[in-house]
């Protein structure tokens, strides 16, 4: 019977207990969240692999001393900005953003594929992923791990907090900055609105 | 009292509340709804946009490699084998000194039984391998005496008489 990766089935528990098929079920359905997590922040393809293999290996050799404490998603997310930190860390100065992703601009070159229906709205669609992109290269690391936790991952706010070991208002607040310059990057941006009750 | 919602708040019930399943929340304004459709709109815009850098890249040897060096890791001197290859792989791959290197060693581990034929099977030995007397390898240096300091040389007295010129005499 194949088994199937859910949030309430701890893999690493299940290790423990003896049991592999959830922890192989999570490598099988997760790797490609995690290989998007650090694309992403900023690795590029081959780093991401690696990244998300050490993870992978990581959360293994971790089985025999996990302790639950919430979901198990958020406890891989704090293992997976940890990896992050290290390896920004170790090629400090040297880290190229992102190389060159001949796949990625071939897939943004499709979209814009001029026999496909509307090219007009696919061009711009393309435009707009390209934009975004960069916008999101631009952004302080904190807050594009904020976004990427909260936005990309749903994670929700005492999560991320947990995953980033931040107060939740940070949250807010990193998450609230990131979405005004994105969309600023897409000229959506009117005044943004700090809140406050009227007089 | 119904208040003006800030960005922040908007963010929050759309991130926060629909994964906390939060209720009873303050009813929105028709201008805060508005505001809030947009963003969830940008939201949904980036997700899409960016939600295909893991999504389009082939995993399954990526997972088959993890699986292989944790749940399915075969403990037999194959795995063993299968685990040193991968390691090597891995690490030539990621240093190009590590690559000349190994290809370094190759050339030479390929050269040795090409050199030790043509030293020890050609016709003429062009190499002689053996011992060398260490006399014979460095003869010792010419030793120089020290000679005495040269005695001068016996100079024969010269008697000088002056010159006196004979001035033949006039005839007269």
């Amino acid at each position: 019977m194949k088994e199937t990766w859910e949030d309430d089935r701890d893999p690493l528990a299940a290790l423990r207990e003896g049991d592999s098929g959830p922890f192989e079920a999570f490598v099988g359905a997760e790797l490609p969240t995690f290989l998007g997590f650090f694309r992403r922040l900023g690795a590029g393809r081959a780093e991401a692999e690696d990244l998300a293999q050490e993870l992978s290996l990581k959360l293994y050799e971790h089985a025999t001393t996990y302790e639950r404490q919430g979901r198990f998603a958020a406890y891989a997310f704090r293992v997976a900005r940890n990896l992050w930190i290290d390896a920004s860390r170790r090629s400090a100065g040297s880290r190229r953003r992102r190389e060159r992703d001949p796949e990625g601009e071939e897939r943004l070159d499709r979209l814009a594929d001029p026999g496909a229906p509307e090219p007009g709205s696919r061009l711009a669609r393309a435009e707009e992923a390209r934009r975004l992109r960069a916008a999101l290269e631009r952004l302080p690391e904190r807050h594009r791990l904020v976004f990427e936790l909260g936005v990309m991952q749903g994670l929700p706010y005492h999560e991320i907090g947990s995953v980033l070991e931040i107060p939740v208002g940070t949250v807010k607040s990193r998450m609230f900055h990131a979405v005004r310059k994105l969309r600023a990057s897409l000229g959506e941006d009117e005044e943004p609105r700090r809140g406050g009750v009227p007089a | 009292m119904s208040g003006r919602w800030s960005d922040a708040e908007l963010l929050e019930r759309l991130l926060n509340d629909a994964e906390q399943g939060v209720a009873g929340r303050a009813p929105l304004d028709g201008e805060a709804r508005a505001r809030l459709v947009e963003l969830e709109r940008f939201l949904a815009t980036c997700r899409s946009a960016l939600g295909e850098e893991g999504a389009a890249a082939s995993t399954s040897a990526l997972a088959e490699r993890v699986l292989g060096r944790t749940t399915r890791e075969d403990l037999s001197w194959r795995g063993d084998l299968r685990l040193v290859g991968t390691y090597v792989r891995d690490r030539l791959r990621g240093s190009l000194l590590l690559r000349v290197a190994a290809a370094s060693l190759l050339v030479h581990v390929a050269a040795l039984p090409v050199l030790a034929y043509l030293a020890f099977f050609s016709p003429e030995p062009r190499v002689r391998i053996g011992f060398v007397p260490w006399e014979e390898q460095y003869p010792p240096p010419i030793v120089v005496e020290d000679e005495a300091p040269p005695r001068p040389l016996p100079v024969p007295e010269v008697h000088e008489e002056p010159a006196v010129l004979e001035i033949p005499a006039d005839d007269e």
